[in-house]
């Protein structure tokens, strides 16, 4: 038993070097597995409320997705939706993966229930779900189906802990996604809050990534 | 907290023991409800509250959610089983045993009040000054009641004439609140006649001055009263009761206009219409036999008309009218020495109109009832019953009751009972047929509104772009059920000492919950009713009574209450639900004993009064505490579950006090409700804070006893 503990305490020593040397690494730029967080990305956020027509009172934004690309963490430009450049694409709640009819890629995604820490690999058994829209996404829409939770009483999106978005990227690399808030600067409103702030002040995400570019399932 | 607990304690143990009142000769009171027959509250098997007209007016409750949120495990609240806590629309209800106020059935001399307001049926519509008493049943009662008797009956008996009466009185308060009643009476040897009106009104109040609209608008009420009896044979028994009931609010509120961002005044009356008749005939056959024949007529209507202040044009009309008609005949029959035999039956026909459904809906019911209660020794008595509920909206429902109480000796008795409760699917989940235009234009349908081939057809036409998986489980409601069981003890100490113990725990399944069967065009969302929902509520209660002596009275009373709704309960066990920490957004599984359980319930309630009334001075007056612990309100970090200690509303305590002297026939009441002046503008939207009140009382015919 004392044997097992000391091994124990020599994997995690290892382990714990490892990732030193792989945060060495990044600084040359090759290999991270780091967590990298991206703040206030805004998602078709609210220009507008109909006053007429049969969405009176319902926002809208521009309708169009924000692309991004977790392998150079950077924004992608609308125009190029039919490259391989981007890798997720958010639009209100709804978040699509470069694949079935979404993009040009073989990219897909599916919904861990865990913590962003605990999901160290992806599971061998992990069925990857590709997008179908508008009827099915891999990342399933509708609150409590994905990675949000709508309450009908405050009028508020909060992410559900413990689920985390598992990506098959555009390159066909692995990445997972943990979605820390909806809402302009990482703050929730209130429940008191006013319908107009929480409209004007919602769809920009807070999110933390891990990206592996080697193509190994292990983060 | 502990504070108060000891007070409780306090309060119940440590005075000592001896005087001449007999706390005792409670049990010898009459109460009907708890078996549709008159029965000593001693004898009756399940658990059971009284709380009579002279604890009222000790009280100086003037509404019915006044006196009821002093009693032991009922709470008053604004929240329903489908809408949140703090909503503060539809009014005070009443929760019992853990269960919504959807599923307490208010009675009023035993036949329905109707009218709810998103489930909850506003008790503040019922004035106290002319009831008798108030009977409580907890736990599951539908083998008697049939639909809503789930958490528990609340039946108001109100005054008879029992002699000649000319009484009026008059309260004022703060926020210009007032009462006012006119009682006459007359008693005959064959007949009787008593009259009540009675006017309530208040200016309303604020808790946030920022905002222009009161947290409650104006409003002015006005109900009516008349029994008549009449003994033609000393057999036989008619009687006729008729109740009107007429509200008006005078609502104020700016909404935002979406094309200017300017505020828009709106204005306009918000009305309530209730309206009751009741005719019954008894006859008395023989020792042995008897029966009544009950007819009623409810019509409860609810009208709202709003307008935009400047322009004069119409903002929001809504018109909702429900009417009730019941033809039902009970008799009992004493068949053998120790077997008391009551079988009934009734039709029932619900008419709706209202603009917030497509064109008129209506349902029948048809019931039919049997209850045997046995005494095969002095000690033991031994309930059974059935009731069986046919109709053609929703799913047919079979209810059964079983208890049994048994006396040790004359100090300590034991009851214990199962019950089956329902809730027939309300009105909205059968026929609701709304589009919210004024936010985002989605669709609310009832389970018989809609099916999946009108879904199917609305998608080849384009109105719809997606069907949900969940459309193809749209089906005909069941009704809500529960199953309960109650067992308890009551122990007189001695002729001044009490106590009461009931343990309970109720199964919920089939609770109905709205879901989204499809997306519009425009993305919004077409919602419809499904039964999903499973949820318990177990605790227990403690009551104790306490005569201090002959003139003072102490009571107090204790529920500690576990709610769950089973589907968290199982996901959690599985590991699938998390907590995030909001400040540093970390996220760790969820214990188990981090789930709060149902939304609106509090882990402890206690109440603690203090009673005195001395009719050689004319002295009375009471002393009231209630505490009630923290209770979830809404989820915040997304798990859809209460967990955080920022999800729960505070607890609080309210002290209420009352004095008033008597002199000849001329009685003076001073009080204040809420001495603490609590308020939680979020969480009690109903409650104004600090309320000093004075009535006066006149009696212009004296009594002569």
């Amino acid at each position: 038993m004392k044997r097992k503990r000391n091994l124990m305490f020599t994997l995690v020593a290892l382990s714990t070097m490892g990732i030193l040397f792989s945060c060495k690494k990044d600084e040359t730029g090759t290999v991270t597995l780091q967590s990298k967080q991206v703040k206030d990305l805004q998602a078709d956020t609210i220009i507008g409320i109909y006053t007429s027509g049969p969405a009176t009172g319902q926002p809208y934004g521009s309708g169009k997705f924000t692309f991004y690309s977790l392998e150079t963490n950077s924004l992608i430009a609308n125009s190029d939706s039919a490259t391989n450049k981007w890798d997720i694409g958010l639009r209100g709640t709804t978040i699509i993966t470069n694949g079935g009819n979404s993009g040009p890629a073989s990219g897909g995604a599916f919904v861990y229930v865990g913590t962003f820490d605990d999901l160290k690999s992806v599971p061998a058994d992990s069925v990857f779900r590709i997008d179908n829209a508008p009827t099915s996404y891999a990342i399933h829409t509708g609150s409590g189906n994905g990675w949000y939770s709508y309450n009908g009483a405050t009028n508020i999106i909060t992410p559900i802990p413990g689920r985390i978005l598992v990506i098959r990227t555009a390159s066909g690399k692995y990445a997972k996604i943990e979605i820390q808030n909806y809402y302009k600067g990482g703050v929730t409103p209130d429940a008191s809050a006013s319908d107009e702030d929480k409209l004007k002040k919602q769809r920009y995400y807070t999110f933390r990534f891990i990206y592996q570019s080697s193509g190994s399932k292990n983060f | 907290m502990k504070y108060f607990l000891l007070t409780f304690v306090f309060y119940n143990f440590c005075f000592p023991a001896f005087s001449q009142t007999d706390s005792s000769k409670l049990l010898d009171e009459v109460i009907i409800t708890a078996t549709r027959t008159e029965r000593k509250l001693g004898n009756v098997a399940v658990p059971v509250q009284l709380i009579n007209s002279k604890t009222i007016q000790q009280s100086g409750s003037v509404r019915l959610n006044d006196i009821l949120q002093e009693q032991t495990g009922l709470f008053i609240t604004s929240a329903g089983a489908t809408t949140s806590a703090g909503g503060g629309v539809f009014g005070n209800g009443v929760q019992i045993q853990g269960l919504s106020p959807d599923y307490t059935l208010i009675l009023l001399d035993g036949e329905p009040i109707i009218g709810r307001q998103g489930g909850i049926l506003d008790l503040s519509r019922l004035t106290v000054s002319n009831i008798k008493k108030v009977e409580i049943v907890k736990g599951p009662s539908s083998s008697l009641y049939g639909s809503e008797a789930m958490g528990g009956v609340v039946n108001i008996i109100t005054e008879q004439s029992q002699q000649d009466k000319l009484n009026a009185s008059f309260r004022y308060g703060r926020f210009n609140s007032t009462d006012a009643d006119l009682t006459a009476a007359i008693k005959r040897s064959k007949w009787g006649l008593q009259l009540f009106g009675n006017r309530n009104s208040s200016d309303g109040f604020d808790l946030d001055k920022s905002t222009p609209e009161k947290t409650v608008d104006p409003f002015r009420n006005y109900t009516s009263q008349l029994r008549f009896n009449f003994l033609p044979t000393t057999k036989t028994k008619i009687s006729l009761s008729a109740r009107y009931f007429n509200e008006i609010q005078k609502n104020f509120f700016p909404v935002k206009d979406i094309a200017t961002g300017n505020d828009i005044n709106i204005i306009g009356d918000g009305r309530i219409r209730d309206l009751n008749i009741n005719p019954v005939i008894t006859q008395q056959f023989n020792n042995n036999l008897r029966s009544s024949l009950r007819f009623y007529f409810s019509r409860y209507e609810y009208e709202q008309k709003l307008e935009k202040q400047a322009e004069q044009d119409l903002y929001y009309y809504d018109f909702f009218q429900q009417d009730f008609y019941r033809a039902e005949d009970q008799t009992d029959w004493h068949w053998e020495k120790n077997n008391y035999l009551s079988i009934g039956g009734g039709l029932v026909t619900e008419k709706l109109n209202t603009t917030r459904y497509a064109g008129k809906r209506s349902n029948d019911i048809r019931y039919v009832f049997v209850q045997n209660e046995w005494r095969p020794i002095e000690n033991l008595t031994l309930i059974g019953g059935l009731r069986y509920d046919d109709n053609t909206a929703y799913q047919s429902r079979l209810s059964p009751k079983l208890a049994g109480q048994f006396k040790f000796n004359s100090r300590l008795r034991i009851n214990a009972s199962y019950g089956a409760g329902f809730k027939a699917p309300d009105f909205r989940q059968l026929f609701l047929n709304f589009m919210n235009t004024a936010a985002g234009g989605y669709i609310v349908y009832g389970a018989n509104e809609i099916t999946i081939s009108e879904l199917e057809t609305q998608k080849q036409q384009g109105v719809l772009i997606e069907i949900l998986p969940k459309a193809y489980q749209l089906a005909l409601l069941k009704p809500e059920i529960s199953k309960g069981i109650n067992a308890g003890l009551r122990y007189d100490v001695n002729d001044k000492l009490n106590f009461n113990l009931n343990f309970f725990r109720n199964d919920i399944k089939n609770l109905i919950q709205v879901d989204i069967i499809a997306y519009r065009s425009n993305n919004a969302a077409v919602y419809s009713y499904f039964n999903v929902k499973k949820a318990f509520t177990q605790g227990a209660e403690l009551q104790a009574q306490y005569s201090v002596s002959k003139y003072i009275q102490l009571q107090g009373g204790y529920q500690y209450l576990i709610t769950a709704d089973k589907s968290d309960l199982k996901s959690i066990k599985k590991g699938l639900v998390f907590a995030r920490d909001l400040q540093t957004g970390n996220v760790t599984k969820l214990h188990r004993n981090e789930y709060a359980g149902l939304p609106n319930r509090s882990a402890h309630m206690v109440n603690t009064k203090l009673f005195y009334d001395n009719s050689s001075t004319g002295w009375s007056g009471s002393l009231r505490a209630i505490y009630r612990s923290r209770w979830g309100t809404y989820d915040k970090d997304g798990n859809g579950v209460i967990n955080r200690s920022d999800e729960f509303a505070k607890g609080f305590v309210m002290l209420n006090i009352a004095a008033a002297k008597t002199i000849h026939d001329f009685k003076i009441q001073v009080g204040i409700d809420n001495l603490f002046n609590y308020k939680d503008e979020l969480n009690l939207p109903a409650q104004p804070g600090i309320q000093p009140y004075i009535s006066l009382a006149y009696s212009f015919i004296t009594n002569h006893k």
